[in-house]
């Protein structure tokens, strides 16, 4: 299956960043359309109901259904937050439309807020984000200037805030009631759940956290038709989805694929196989929290429920292709490293469970490991999957026991002794 | 009311009962660090995971973040909910120092008992533990092992959300995390002993009780605090038995008492390190006359002569009785019998201003730092009595028509300042009850040494009216004796009609038709009990 190409249709033209080249190019053509056409946000959540468009962020919840539990009669404000934290390793899709088509990102704010009676929508954006920092809060000036956000947009009554807020660094604050605590000036640590952010999020009021794809999808919904933006994808995954392609490829990068293409065709037809013809050890299909992929697993298709069967997640779409060359044991350690790091600390089997696995990973690196040290880490792993505040335990375990389990005459060769 | 199941335990407990507090009833504890009944729940420590059942859903929740509802069935014993306890303890353990023996906590620490009935695994740790700052000040009362810290945040919740201001954090992410004091702040508030109750496990210590006791050791009573009219219901925990280090203390450390109506789960600083006095230097141990110790037989002969030689005449105006609430009210009824009713004392004051008032707060202190002054208002001082003030009655003394003065639990100070001289230089006989040898006591003719409240048993009333017991927990030091039974023999030589048997009786008569009285049940479930304090949560 080749590329198709929806939020990033128009990444080929460096001036799309720019509000006179995207509305050259139809931008914000459907939020003009929603505002003349007065709409019902109703329907707009229907329509992206239908489309079965599903969070793009890494845990796939359907955005329509999210939209549909905030309560329509809350006294209070509410809030939009866009996650623009990408900090899932592998992961570096979300800045290419904040840097390359943020007007795409803003009209499907737009259209988002007017859908759910929100007149405050936060980006809160990775800490070091700088220049999609600049490129974003200028196309916000832009539209502003333009009538398209602000106050009174284009005539019809309606307001419509956008701010963006800097994180400062920290893995945690992508999971969303983190983000939500750090945008309020607290420390990132994640929220009990219930209550879910819909209901009570930023501020105390209900709040919607969609990821920055997951909102850019909104206005090609608009355009399609749910239906016919469904049908681009699988019956429960609608339209495209953005696959950040690293690793021992020859062609790395961000490629656009409808959902339910296979793995192993986006690794060997779009980005042209293993490098240097090398073979192929493993993938790590959706981010560092999705467990490894064996050569011979690969062929499947890269759709929510197709992953979870084959034991594995879509998660946020990045692809990690390791070559015969990589060591497992040195990539576990690396991985476990970062969880360990960036573990908030605030619950018990994360906090020491990620430490512990790390260190035993440095142990066996350096040669001192034993093979009991395997079944500590198999038996530590489930204990850290499901006992937790948020998912960050679970995105540690359940990637590390793949690796043991799928991989572990390559643990055991470096325990000589 | 809602019907829930715990382990086959059926029972009825209101809407919205937290599922620890719950279990509790029916005593199960569900084993739990974070949660703390007086706190906001945070669900951190996830050491409380229990298997919850309803209709046909069955799904594993912690128990600290769910309230009981009609038909929810609790499990704590299934496979799975065990090895996950276990686990969670495991992980907390891992990076702890294990330096029971000379931790202070050991013996009431979660981590301790938690380990002997749900962890019992071997140690298969086979890489280095995190080293973090030990005897760290946090404030100038509370040491900080950090340890030993589970970071549970109790600490942390309380400086936020009962005194309001934050003076903890935990700061760091992963497990390197330390909690420490919030920058440029000290753990100073008038509360901060709290966190040494709270912290389940023994990184936060008092620097008063640190290395002093083993907790085993000590015996416990239900006591009132007696340092302002809030009427704090605490334990007193004593031991005589085990002194290391020859300081010769007999009260180790004073605890919160739960009482939702009063204190809740708190005290403050002042009660809780206001007991040195009870063993001080400076306790009065023996009756005097004219500076020389004797025994109770010549003492009270001094004093019944000193008052007889007065009372007849020049008569009842010459002479004068001030009595500080810091008094029980057993000890205030008996001497209104003796001084208003048997002596027919025309001058009797209680409402002696202090010399320093409290800083009133928005927890618990109240401004009055008497325990008592409710209960002698109750008991008719200063109102069906001549109603003179203390300080009418320090005038009548300065202008000499008072010439013989009983003095008790009081040094005066607020009254007359620095300068006792002025007062006691115009009267002819000076008789003191007091706990400590006090500057009047240095000049009085006859010198009376009475018990502290832990010495002894008896009521005070609380600021809201509420009369609350105190227990016995130790006997009272030297010759010293209950106030109200130095009134009673004193009374003797005069031969009273009122005499009783015990405080009790003494009580008793107090409260004849009095319903305000009548509500303390005297036996209760008062009795010394030994061992740790059970409103430790
Ligand atoms: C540890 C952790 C990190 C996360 N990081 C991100 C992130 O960087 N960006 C993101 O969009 N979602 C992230 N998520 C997922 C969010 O919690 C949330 O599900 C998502 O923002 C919802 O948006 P969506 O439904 O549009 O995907 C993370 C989740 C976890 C547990
Ligand atoms: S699972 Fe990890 S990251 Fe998530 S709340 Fe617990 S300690 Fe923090
Ligand atoms: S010091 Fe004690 S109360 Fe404070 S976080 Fe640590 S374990 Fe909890
Ligand atoms: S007591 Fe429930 S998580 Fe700590």
């Amino acid at each position: 299956m080749p590329e198709y190409k929806l939020v990033s249709k128009n990444y080929e033209f460096p001036d799309q960043r720019l509000l006179k080249a995207a509305l050259y190019r139809g931008g914000y053509e459907q939020w003009k359309r929603v505002i003349k056409e007065k709409t019902s946000p109703q329907a707009i959540i229907d329509e992206v109901k239908t489309a079965k468009l599903r969070g793009q962020g890494g845990a796939g919840f359907p955005a329509g259904v999210k939209w549909g539990f905030v309560p329509k009669d809350s006294p209070k404000p509410k809030y939009l937050c866009v996650n623009a934290d990408e900090g899932e390793p592998g992961t570096f899709k979300d800045r290419t439309i904040l840097e390359k088509d943020p007007h795409l990102l803003l009209e499907g704010i737009a259209i988002a807020c007017y859908a759910v009676g929100i007149h405050t929508a936060f980006i809160y954006m990775r800490g070091e984000f700088y220049e999609p920092q600049a490129i974003v809060q200028q196309a916000i000036d832009d539209a502003k200037k333009e009538g398209l956000l602000g106050k009174n947009i284009l005539g019809s009554g309606f307001d419509l805030d956008v701010i963006i807020h800097m994180g400062a660094g920290a893995y945690i604050c992508g999971e969303e009631t983190a983000l939500l605590n750090s945008l309020e000036g607290l420390k990132g640590w994640p929220r009990l759940k219930p209550p879910f952010p819909a209901v009570i999020g930023a501020f105390a009021c209900p709040t919607v956290v969609n990821n920055v794809e997951t909102i850019s999808c909104v206005p090609h919904i608009m355009r399609m038709g749910g239906e016919a933006f469904q049908q681009v994808g699988t019956e429960k995954d609608g339209g495209t989805k953005l696959f950040a392609v690293s690793g021992f490829v020859e062609k790395p990068g961000v490629y656009e694929m409808p959902l339910g293409t296979s793995l192993k065709e986006l690794i060997y037809d779009v980005c042209g196989g293993v490098k240097d013809g090398k073979q192929l050890k493993g993938v790590i299909p959706g981010g560092s929290s999705s467990p490894i992929l064996k050569p011979d697993e690969i062929d499947v298709p890269l759709e929510f429920e197709a992953m979870a069967e084959a034991g594995t997640m879509l998660g946020s779409g990045a692809v990690i292709v390791l070559d015969e060359t990589v060591s497992i044991p040195q990539i576990f350690m690396v991985m476990s490293r970062f969880y360990a790091h960036e573990s908030c600390g605030q619950c018990t089997p994360c906090r020491e469970g990620c430490t512990w696995i790390y260190k035993i990973s440095e142990k066996i690196l350096a040669g001192d490991g034993k093979p009991e040290d395997l079944d500590t880490i198999l038996s530590l792993a489930p204990m850290m999957n499901g006992t937790t505040v948020c998912p960050l335990g679970a995105a540690m375990a359940i990637p590390v026991m793949a690796m043991v389990e799928k991989y572990r005459d390559d643990f055991l060769a470096l325990m000589k002794n | 009311m809602p019907e829930i199941t715990i382990n086959d335990i059926t029972f009825e407990v209101p809407e919205g009962t937290n599922l620890i507090q719950a279990a509790r009833k029916v005593g199960i504890d569900i084993p739990h660090f974070c949660y703390h009944p007086g706190l906001s729940v945070v669900g951190s420590c996830r050491m409380c995971q229990v298997e919850l059942e309803q209709g046909d859903r069955k799904w594993i929740d912690l128990a600290c973040s769910n309230s009981a509802r009609d038909g929810l069935i609790v499990r704590t014993n299934t496979p799975e909910i065990k090895e996950r306890v276990k686990a969670t303890l495991e992980f907390l353990l891992m990076n702890h120092p294990t330096d029971c023996p000379i931790c202070d906590d050991a013996g009431e620490c979660k981590l301790q008992n938690y380990y002997m009935l749900h962890g019992l695994y071997d140690n298969r740790l086979t890489v280095d533990k995190w080293h973090k700052p030990k005897l760290h000040p946090v404030g100038p009362t509370v040491v900080l092992d950090s340890e030993r810290c589970v970071l549970c945040s109790r600490c942390v919740r309380f400086c936020d959300e009962i005194w309001g201001e934050r003076q903890l954090g935990i700061f760091g992410h992963g497990s390197n995390e330390v909690l420490i004091n919030y920058p440029d702040k000290d753990l100073n508030n008038p509360y901060a002993g709290n966190v040494v109750d709270l912290c389940p496990v023994g990184a936060l210590l008092d620097r008063d009780f640190r290395h002093k006791r083993r907790v085993w050791y000590l015996k416990s009573a239900q006591s009132i605090c007696p340092q302002c009219s809030r009427g704090c219901n605490i334990y007193v925990h004593f031991d005589e038995d085990h002194d290391y280090k020859g300081e010769g203390r007999r009260v180790q450390r004073i605890k919160p008492r739960v009482n939702m109506a009063v204190n809740r789960w708190w005290i403050c600083d002042r009660g809780r390190y206001g007991y040195h006095f009870i063993d001080a230097e400076e306790r009065a141990t023996d009756p005097m006359v004219n500076g020389e110790a004797v025994d109770w037989d010549m003492a009270l002969a001094r004093a019944t002569e000193l008052i007889k030689s007065k009372i007849k005449k020049p008569g009842p105006n010459s002479v004068a009785f001030l009595m500080a609430p810091i008094a029980s009210n057993e000890d205030a009824y008996r001497a209104l019998k003796l001084f208003r009713d048997t002596l027919k004392f025309a001058n009797i004051g209680y409402d002696i201003p202090v010399s320093e008032t409290l800083e009133k707060d928005q927890v618990l202190m109240t401004d009055d730092p008497y325990p008592n002054r409710r209960g002698f208002k109750d008991l008719g001082f200063g109102s069906v009595v001549n109603p003179f003030e203390a300080g009418e009655i320090v005038d009548e003394i300065k202008a000499g028509k008072i010439k013989g003065l009983v003095v008790s639990g009081t040094d005066l100070e607020g009254l007359v300042g620095e300068n006792v001289e002025a007062l006691t230089s115009k009267l002819e006989w000076l008789i003191v009850v007091s706990h400590d040898q006090n500057r009047l006591w240095q000049k009085a003719t006859v010198a009376l040494p009475m018990a502290t409240y832990v010495e002894r048993e008896g009521t005070f009333t609380n600021i809201k009216g509420t009369v609350q017991k105190f227990e016995k927990a130790i006997e009272p030091i030297g010759q010293a004796m209950p106030q109200w039974e130095i009134w009673q023999n004193l009374a003797k030589r005069f031969n009273t009609r009122w005499l009783y048997e015990d405080t009790k009786a003494v009580y008793d008569a107090m409260a004849q038709g009095k319903p305000e009285y009548e509500t303390l049940n005297w036996q209760g479930t008062f009795g010394i009990t030994h061992g740790m304090y059970p409103d430790n949560w």
